[in-house]
């Protein structure tokens, strides 16, 4: 009885944390998507306006900007292709990092950490010199190379911490099962670190999506990317909080898709469970 | 585009007529297509007519289309002038053939934007906008291409069609180093007090018109739900910006004559005591957060008694958001105690890219947006004066305004000095920088006047050693 009484206070106790979590997470995403639903007069009343008519009037404003429909697929396309760039070139960097021991290989591994370390505003100038001088500017390739170079160390970092989990022995099975080493590699130690791969895309995707002082500065009106482009509805008039509101919740979405699909690789590599010793 | 739907209005009655001489007549089975046909000729006609530009914005005795089949690009700032230019760049690109590219980006990412391409020193942008606070710091990086030599090409300006003389002196001298003109100004913006003439009314007080004055008022008229008065108090130029007018006005100085710092003098510390006494005593909770689009949103929401703002970002209060809408009252800054009334100002201008390869094409265009024709008709649009003298003598644009409100304007910057704020020191921002650190240290009441400004000339005087 006692027990049950400590469980209970217990799980009451947790769950009021949870709540307050939640609200604290939940809240502002909250506030943005009513902001979004409200008319102009309603957005800023103080009181707020808790029950209100809902209008679409500030989606079809957003949607009917300038370039914000271009600007959502160029952040769409760049963000996807960088991430599949980081991931093709990152995982057997990773790969080979944690299991070849060659000259200078821990050396490598630290160089490729110190390049997330340097503020984007330090190498922003260079970066800007190298693609005007290759006519590259406002290209949204330009964009995904930089995206892709900054996902690399995470990447390569994060997959690296996975591999050196995996026991050799798994390989050397399956190469005396007639395995090649790539074989082994693509067929074996990658199923394994498929949570691994879906969470390490994920976050590079986000970061891609979200990242705004690089794309600001290599994108002019073509290729701008959403980020970019939602700064702009702060004008000299106003701060149009219904459009930005509205924008904010639509560039959310594929955020939130990807997320999703995202998920089941992560459960279902979650229940894989080959590695036992 | 146009030229091609005009063709296909004409031809078609043509083609009727046509139809009619052959077959004399009896094409048509009934009158009624033909007076039809008649009148969408005589319509057609009128449409025609009408050139595909209207020739307003443009005249002088050059060749507009010299340069036809170029490019340029243009970062701009959002702003009045920028909102009010937008809608009829497109008349340029049509009369003179070249493209223009308008890239529009809010104040902090414009800074960044324009600073990296321009330390890239490539010809990727052609032109841009600048505000005072960069003057000095962009002239001492050579990233301002000199005017002058493109005025003196009478290909390329037709000076009495243009009148420079017309352009708001004190701003030209702001954009002139050594004898080199830099930019050409498209706004030009002084301090100017606005008051909610209601508010006022109701509790007894007249429009303060000393420093004293204004705290008592702003005292009276603080409830919790209004402000008595609202200022900037945010970091950067944006506070440093609103203090100086207070600090001229008191009769302190930013140096003396030996060029070291001055503004911790008596009379400077006098400026700051009241400015920052009024923002903590009757401003908004939060006012250290307060930058000018804060300053605007909380007087259009009404919560707002008496505010000092630039003239440029006052006109929204009369808009169609504001729920004070006609309720305003604009008046001179307060006078200091020597009756000494100096606001400060501001200059948005238009500057070359020193690195540009299509110079003379950006000359054109630059030119063109600064004209008189361009002024007038943004200000008829935005209810804000270009920087041009004639603008204010415009009838349109005088009788949609507020009389009181052009009045105000116009004396303002006439009470301008332009030299005592020395936004020609390439220095200006990381000193503005300081002296804001040191301002919003007394406002939250860490410091004294005394102790932040004392600091703040120490800082600013091993800035300037440098």
């Amino acid at each position: 009885m006692k027990l049950n009484v400590g469980h209970k206070t217990k799980f009451a106790i947790r769950l009021v944390f949870l709540l307050i979590f939640l609200v604290w997470t939940i809240f502002p995403f909250f506030w943005m998507i009513s902001m979004s639903l409200k008319e102009k007069t309603d957005i800023l009343a103080m009181p707020p306006k808790w029950i209100f008519n809902p209008s679409t009037k500030s989606y079809s404003e957003a949607l009917n900007k300038e370039d914000f429909v271009r600007s959502f697929f160029n952040s769409t396309s760049i963000g996807l292709l960088s991430t599949l760039l980081a991931l093709l070139i990152g995982i057997p960097a990773a790969y080979i990092l944690s299991r070849f021991k060659f000259k200078g290989s821990s050396n490598i591994e630290s160089w490729i950490l110190s390049t997330r370390m340097m503020p984007p505003i330090v190498i922003i100038i260079p970066y800007f010199l190298l693609f005007s001088s290759l006519r590259m500017l406002d290209t949204k390739l330009a964009v995904i190379i930089v995206h892709t170079l900054s996902g690399l160390p995470l990447v390569i970092w994060f997959m690296r911490g996975f591999f050196v989990e995996i026991p050799n022995t798994i390989e050397e099975a399956a190469m005396i099962d007639g395995c090649s080493y790539f074989g082994a590699f693509l067929k074996i130690i990658i199923p394994l670190t498929v949570p691994g791969v879906v969470s390490v895309g994920i976050l590079t995707f986000l970061f891609s999506w979200n990242e705004f002082l690089m794309s600001l500065v290599l994108t002019s009106s073509k290729s701008k990317t959403a980020p970019v482009l939602i700064n702009n509805f702060v004008s000299f008039q106003e701060i149009a909080w219904g459009p930005l509101t509205a924008a904010g919740v639509l560039i959310l979405i594929p955020v939130i898709i990807f997320v999703l699909i995202g998920q089941k690789g992560l459960i279902r590599g979650m229940t894989f469970g080959a590695v036992k010793e | 585009m146009i030229k091609s739907s005009c063709s296909v209005r004409i031809s078609f009655p043509v083609f009727m007529i046509f139809l009619n001489i052959i077959f004399g007549g009896k094409f048509m089975r009934s009158s009624n297509k033909l007076i039809t046909s008649v009148l969408i000729m005589i319509l057609t006609l009128v449409l025609i007519s009408f050139p595909v530009f209207s020739e307003e914005f443009f005249g002088g005795n050059i060749d507009w289309t010299q340069f036809s089949g170029q490019e340029i690009r243009l970062i701009m700032c959002e702003h009045w002038y920028t909102n009010g230019l937008k809608p009829i760049v497109s008349e340029f690109e049509n009369k003179t053939g070249i493209k223009v590219i308008f890239d529009i980006y809010p104040e902090e990412a414009f800074y960044t934007k324009v600073r990296v391409e321009l330390a890239g020193a490539q010809p990727t942008m052609d032109g841009f906008m600048i505000g005072s606070l960069d003057m000095g710091s962009y002239t001492a990086a050579n990233w301002l291409e000199p005017l002058n030599p493109f005025f003196e090409n009478k290909n390329l300006v037709d000076d009495e069609w243009y009148d420079f003389q017309d352009l708001y002196p004190s701003a030209i001298d702001g954009g002139t180093h050594q004898g080199k003109l830099l930019v050409l100004p498209v706004g030009a913006e002084a301090e100017v007090m606005a008051y909610r003439k209601d508010i006022l009314e109701e509790k007894g007080l007249s429009v303060p018109n000393t420093y004293e004055e204004l705290y008592d008022a702003a005292k009276k008229i603080k409830t919790d739900d209004m402000a008595g008065y609202v200022s900037r108090g945010l970091r950067g130029l944006s506070i440093v910006w609103e203090w100086s007018g207070f600090l001229l006005s008191y009769g302190g100085r930013y140096f003396d004559e030996n060029g070291n710092p001055f503004f911790n003098s008596p009379e400077g510390i006098a400026a700051t005591d009241i400015y920052t006494k009024l923002l903590m005593e009757t401003g908004p909770s939060g006012v250290v957060n307060y930058g000018w689009q804060e300053v605007i949103a909380s007087a259009q929401q009404g919560k707002a008694g008496i505010l000092i703002e630039a003239s440029g970002a006052l006109p929204p209060l009369e808009g169609d958001e504001s729920v004070v809408k006609g309720k305003i009252g604009y008046a001179q800054i307060p006078a200091g105690p020597n009756q000494e009334r100096i606001p400060n100002y501001w200059f948005w201008n238009l500057a070359m890219n020193p690195y540009s390869e299509k110079k003379d094409a950006t000359f054109l265009f630059l030119t063109w947006a600064t004209s008189k024709p361009v002024f007038l008709k943004i200000a008829r649009d935005s209810g804000v004066s270009g920087a041009r003298l004639s603008v204010w003598s415009d009838s349109e644009f005088f009788e949609k305004q507020n009389k009181e409100w052009i009045d105000t304007c116009i004396e303002s910057m006439s009470f301008v000095k332009a030299d005592l704020i020395p936004y020609l020191n390439a220095k200006y921002p990381e000193i503005a920088d300081s002296i804001s650190v040191e301002l919003q240290n007394v406002i939250i009441g860490a410091k004294s006047s005394k102790e932040a400004l004392d600091e703040s000339a120490k800082q600013v005087a091993d800035l300037l050693k440098k």
